[in-house]
């Protein structure tokens, strides 16, 4: 996705700490405390090597060297090499453990946050785009984790060594210690005067290849436009425009990145020349040995190392916790459609359906269903035919418990949706939506959607009852044919052929049907009305019709009109009443001669 | 480096900054290498004094000096690295964005089957990471890798003198410094890759599972859809490990053959020292030039690594960029004074790639004539239209606009004489005004526009929107509902007053009032113009001087509306159908 970057603006991109959001987050760590800690550990172990390292050679000078005692002097240099090694062994360690914990906590969040969101109603995902969600699994997923590693890190190893190294500085020479702290806020405010310019450059230059970006993605949508209007050359304008936008924000970061080096590289030198001044004055009275001299100076850079480093990191940490902050609001959004704390699955049986009274509203205020009461025998198959907006839909998405109704219940096979197990519920439904919806994967992994019931034998059976075998005899592959993603390679008679198998290889007693409208050509249009046929013989099934041959051949028909139910009845009793049916059916009678 | 010759020549045209650029990196090199030999003096001069007996005068003043000289050494050095980048590194940017308008001022004259040929992602992936690529290395690389060319020869130099021994065994860690950082880099960006490729499954996987969500639920599939991402996200983690891995074992070179490096020069040096022949400034000063060559040598070594990555994007980029247009101006154009919109097709046959779309059309469409075309999905319709304005090549002698072939015509000139309103509505995420104004260069008056937005039934939206024509559309404005975006569409065609007007299936998402009024107004001015109707609603084509109904590309019925219903083919039937439909959605 690396090229899709930049796309999605959010709201807030840094915040303050807060230990609600971190207390909240801690349990994710727990799993990997262990690695966590060893990972700490081995920072320790670091830490002490490079404090190790310029104390040796503190010794070393200040003993066999001095002494002129070569046979002294070798000891050192081993030591040195086995600190070295130490180092290398304990930075190896860290890298390892920290990445495996930040990993394992990014995997964990993730699949937590992914599991959680399928949990969250329909009424969730009507609210919040796609593409925003997707950047909560995937990028936020992984600022966050930075909490538990950046933010360990900053917190344990870089206060330790900030904190070390003074310690020690002190210890070797107290005034020259004073000296260097009191120059010290020099360099802490170099760093903190980048740190808003560098993140709001950094900003910048996403923002600006963002917009270049869903430019070019635009230009390229839209390249038929482009040309029959003959405005290649409109475009490239627009196109260097924003690239210039780009490079501007671009040069901006770049003189930052330029400035930021000398004035550090000039503060450490003004710093290190007055130590080196004073200091080498010291040497020379007498009052501080060459060793401890060098000691210091080493580490003075041990010392300067976090402070130079702490702005961009502190950056990361607010990120980290802006990201967290979403990341909660979403695991703290309870499930609209809440599985019952005892939930009844009765044994398999018929799959008698009951509306009693439903009234429903999207948005709580303008009811989409009015007081409807339907019912539909096991066995039997009842159509709704009706306007768009009529509330069609609505009916099949209540019956799925996608969503709840305000008022009014519904019951199949006697009981209660709100009782049934949600998951058990829609296993004993074959659904099939307007949308054919396919994902990516093989043909086979579409028919069987994982489920237990779903056997080779069965999808295949299925495929053939509906008509869909020869949708599986043309691909190479049959059922391993890959499928591209939302199903682009098949054209929507034969999505519409797979769906229809797809709700057959359950063995569904109950058949939840939203008629495709879309063009097919006849033979398809054909196959389709078989393989409708073929899935409601002797099924529970409720169809939003928008076929006449399904219309008709259902035992009941059920007239909406604004989200009531205007006529009802078989379609002798409805052509008897001369209402609304009645005048449709005549047209197609007309039709039919 | 022949195959960056197209980016060479780029970074020709920045000249100036490119000299200047390396004279700051070339003073800043020479200061950075002068540097330690000034600190080590004034080291060498404390040493002195303290290791001579009796002891002389004190060298206040020489380290005076000799801070100065650091102090005024560090400022010039930092003045110079700061042009150096700025210039450089600004450079590299520059030449980015000439790539990237070069490549996307390419992809405007490709024809719309290339576009169909390949993945809009993919394309976008190396405008920016390809080019991403490129840039660090000729940039950013060059640039490091020429600092560490002047440098280290000017600190071996400095070095051989002080300690020819000690310079000779300190070139094994540092070669190999370098040496190993080049397959490292080249691990690092396998993993990297890798990391990047399983998270792009990862956000497809989240993608699809959020879209279908309805199909997820509706099939309580939602724990075999965590089974199945975290099985991605367990994936993504893997390669994350193994680039940790590599990063881990990569942070240890390097440190390890720094480390090499102090080891020797502090054996060596304390040795020396103990024997009399070398001095702890000497030592200090091998210490100063191993850390201001550690980078660069690293720099060096990435550079080296990234030239796989680097050239693989270039070959990337060179592949879309040698890419031909299919369809280009004539070479030898007829001279056209102005359209008139008369039409003839000629045994019209045409495949994008295999089975032909239109097989043997023939038509002859008077000027001002209103042809409704009409059919099955996938029958021809939007080929048949798409090639009027030579979208895809046209065969040779089967399309004529006032009896010349089109590919005869000047292509500017024959689009310009079309208006096309194509089927997905489409428009910039951009004001109303900008949209509808599309078709010129210069926004045209204000009145033209709202005279364009009358004849697409535009004028009680724009009332309703809070800036009128000034409103802006898509992410970060108003969304428009399919049919307003159709009829923005149908005023950007409507404005260019065109000889030819298409309409592809253009009104599908308009209500059938409006559709009507905007039809009305469209045959008001179709005595002027020739006008190519493509709808799937028969009602929208009713009163067509003539319908064209097509069947797997070959033309099935054609006649006017009242012909066609007494012909009793499909043209009657779906006419039929369409009624039923009509009263089932007004019931």
């Amino acid at each position: 996705m690396g090229a899709h970057e930049g796309f999605h603006d959010e709201e807030t991109d840094a915040r303050g700490f807060d230990a609600r959001l971190l207390r909240r987050l801690l349990p994710f760590g727990r799993p990997h405390r262990r690695l966590l800690l060893l990972g700490v550990l081995a920072l320790f172990g670091l830490t002490a090597a490079e404090f190790a390292g310029p104390w040796l050679l503190r010794l070393a000078i200040d003993g066999p060297i001095r002494r002129r005692d070569a046979h002294a002097f070798l000891p050192y240099a081993l030591g040195f090499a086995a600190v070295a090694l130490g180092a290398g062994f304990f930075r190896w360690a860290e890298g390892i453990a920290m990445n495996r914990a930040g990993q394992g906590v990014i995997r964990d969040l993730r699949l937590a946050l992914f599991a959680h969101l399928q949990r969250l109603s329909l009424a969730f995902y009507d609210r919040n785009a796609v593409g925003r969600l997707v950047t909560r699994v995937t990028s936020d997923v992984e600022n966050l984790a930075e909490l538990f590693t950046s933010g360990v890190v900053l917190v344990l190893y870089d206060a330790t060594k900030v904190l070390g190294a003074a310690a020690l500085l002190f210890w070797i020479d107290a005034r020259l210690a004073a000296g260097v702290l009191a120059a010290s806020p020099l360099l802490l405010g170099v760093s903190l005067w980048f740190r808003p310019r560098w993140r709001d450059s950094y900003r910048e230059v996403r923002r600006t290849i963002g917009r270049l970006n869903a430019y070019l993605q635009e230009a390229i949508g839209g390249i038929r436009v482009v040309q029959m209007f003959g405005r290649e050359k409109k475009v490239e304008r627009r196109f260097a425009a924003l690239a210039g936008d780009y490079l501007g924000a671009n040069l901006r970061s770049v003189f930052y990145f330029a400035l930021f080096f000398p004035l550090v590289d000039f503060a450490v030198t003004l710093i290190w020349g007055g130590t080196l001044l004073t200091g080498g004055r010291g040497v020379v009275r007498n009052a501080l040995s060459f060793g401890a001299f060098f000691q210091f100076w080493q580490c003075l850079q041990i010392f300067f190392g976090p402070i130079l480093e702490f702005g961009e990191k502190w950056n990361v940490l607010q990120s980290a916790m802006a990201s967290a902050e979403r990341i909660v609001r979403i695991l703290d959004t309870p499930p609209g459609v809440l599985p019952p704390p005892v939930p009844k699955s009765p044994d398999r049986s018929a799959g008698g359906i009951e509306v009693r009274g439903v009234t429903f509203s999207y948005d709580g205020s303008r009811p989409v269903l009015r007081g409807v009461s339907f019912s539909v025998r096991p066995g039997q198959t009842v159509a709704i035919v009706g306007a768009t907006g009529a509330g069609k839909s609505t009916v099949l998405s209540l019956l799925l418990r996608f969503y709840d109704p305000q008022e009014g219940t519904i019951l199949v096979d006697g009981v209660d949706l709100r009782e049934w197990d949600p998951s058990e519920l829609r296993s004993r439904i074959g659904v099939v939506l307007q949308d054919a919806f396919l994902f990516a994967g093989t043909v086979r992994e579409n028919l069987a959607l994982g489920r237990p019931a779903a056997s080779e034998e069965r999808i295949l059976a299925a495929a053939r009852a509906v008509g869909a075998d020869e949708v599986l005899a043309r691909r190479p592959g049959g059922l391993d044919a890959p499928v591209a993603e939302r199903g682009v390679t098949f054209s929507s008679g034969e999505r519409q052929l797979l769906a229809l198998a797809r709700a057959l290889a359950g063995d569904p007693s109950i058949v939840v049907l939203d008629e495709a409208t879309a063009n097919v050509d006849t033979e398809t249009e054909r196959r389709i009305q078989q393989g409708i046929a073929e899935l409601l013989r002797g099924r529970t099934s409720l169809v939003v019709a928008h076929r006449l041959s399904t219309i008709r051949e259902s035992h009941r028909i059920l007239v909406f009109h604004h989200g009531a139910i205007r006529e009802s009845g078989t379609h002798r009793e409805l052509l008897a009443l001369g209402g609304i049916y009645a005048r449709l059916y005549r047209l197609q009678f007309g039709a039919a001669v | 480096m022949r195959r960056f010759r197209r980016c060479l020549r780029a970074f020709a045209r920045y000249r100036r900054e490119l000299l200047l650029g390396g004279v700051s990196l070339t003073l800043a090199s020479l200061l950075e290498a002068g540097i330690p030999v000034v600190a080590s003096r004034g080291i060498r001069s404390v040493e002195t004094y303290l290791s001579a007996e009796p002891r002389g005068e004190r060298p206040d003043s020489f380290l005076l000096l000799v801070l100065a000289l650091l102090l005024g050494g560090t400022v010039a050095k930092g003045f110079f690295r700061f042009w150096q980048r700025r210039l450089l590194i600004g450079v590299s940017r520059k030449v980015e964005r000439d790539l990237k308008e070069e490549f996307f001022s390419h992809l405007l004259t490709l024809a719309p089957g290339f576009f169909a040929r390949s993945r809009t992602g993919d394309l976008l992936s190396r405008a920016t990471g390809d080019v991403e690529a490129v840039r660090l290395f000729l940039g950013a690389g060059f640039m490091y890798a020429a600092s560490t060319l002047l440098l280290v020869p000017l600190a071996l130099g400095t070095m051989i003198h002080f300690n020819p021994g000690l310079t000779a065994l300190l070139a094994v860690p540092l070669g190999a410094l370098a040496w190993s950082m080049k397959g490292l880099t080249r691990r690092l960006n396998r993993h990297s890759e890798a990391v990047q490729q399983s998270l792009a499954e990862l956000s497809e996987r989240a993608q699809e599972n959020f879209a279908g969500v309805r199909v997820v639920k509706g099939f309580a599939r939602e724990a075999w859809e965590t089974q199945r991402f975290g099985a991605a996200a367990e994936a993504y983690r893997r390669h994350q490990i193994d680039l940790g891995r590599a990063r881990a074992w990569n942070h240890v070179v390097l440190n390890a053959s720094k480390d090499a490096a102090v080891l020797l020069i502090l054996v060596v040096g304390g040795l020396g020292k103990l024997r009399g022949t070398f001095d702890l400034a000497g030592t200090y000063l091998f210490l100063d030039y191993v850390s201001r060559l550690y980078w660069p040598l690293i720099a060096l070594g990435w550079m080296a690594g990234m030239y796989h990555r680097a050239a693989a994007g270039m070959a990337r980029i060179e592949e879309v960029l040698s890419t031909r247009p299919e369809v280009e101006t004539p070479r030898e154009p007829v001279p056209v004074e102005a359209i008139g919109g008369e039409v003839e097709l000629r045994d019209l046959t045409f495949a994008y790639d295999g089975a032909p779309v239109l097989r043997g059309v023939s038509l002859r469409i008077r000027r001002g004539e209103f042809v409704g075309i009409v059919g099955r999905i996938g029958s021809g319709k939007t080929t048949l239209v798409s090639l009027l304005g030579r979208l895809y090549p046209v065969p040779e002698g089967s399309i004529f606009v006032d009896g010349v072939d089109v590919n005869r015509i000047p292509l500017r000139k024959l689009r310009d004489a079309i208006g096309y309103v194509p089927q997905d509505a489409f428009l910039f995420s951009d004001t109303i005004l900008e949209n509808v104004a599309f078709g010129f260069d210069a926004t045209p008056p204000v009145e033209a526009v709202a005279r364009a937005a009358e004849a697409a039934a535009l004028e009680a939206d724009l009332a309703s929107f809070p800036d009128g024509l000034a409103t802006r559309l898509g992410e970060r404005g108003v969304t428009l509902s399919g049919g307003q975006r159709q009829r923005v569409s149908i005023a950007r065609a409507c404005l260019r007053e065109p000889r030819i007007l298409v309409l592809d299936d253009a009104l599908s998402a308009v209500d059938t009032e409006t559709e009507a009024r905007i039809l009305d107004r469209l045959r008001l001015a179709a005595r002027l113009r020739t006008v190519f109707l493509v709808s799937q609603r028969l009602s929208a084509v009713e009163a067509a001087d003539r319908i064209v109904v097509l069947d797997e590309g070959r033309i099935a019925e054609q006649g006017t509306h009242r012909e066609l219903l007494g012909r009793g083919g499909w043209y009657a039937r779906t006419w039929r159908r369409q009624r039923i439909e009509g009263e089932l959605e007004r019931l």
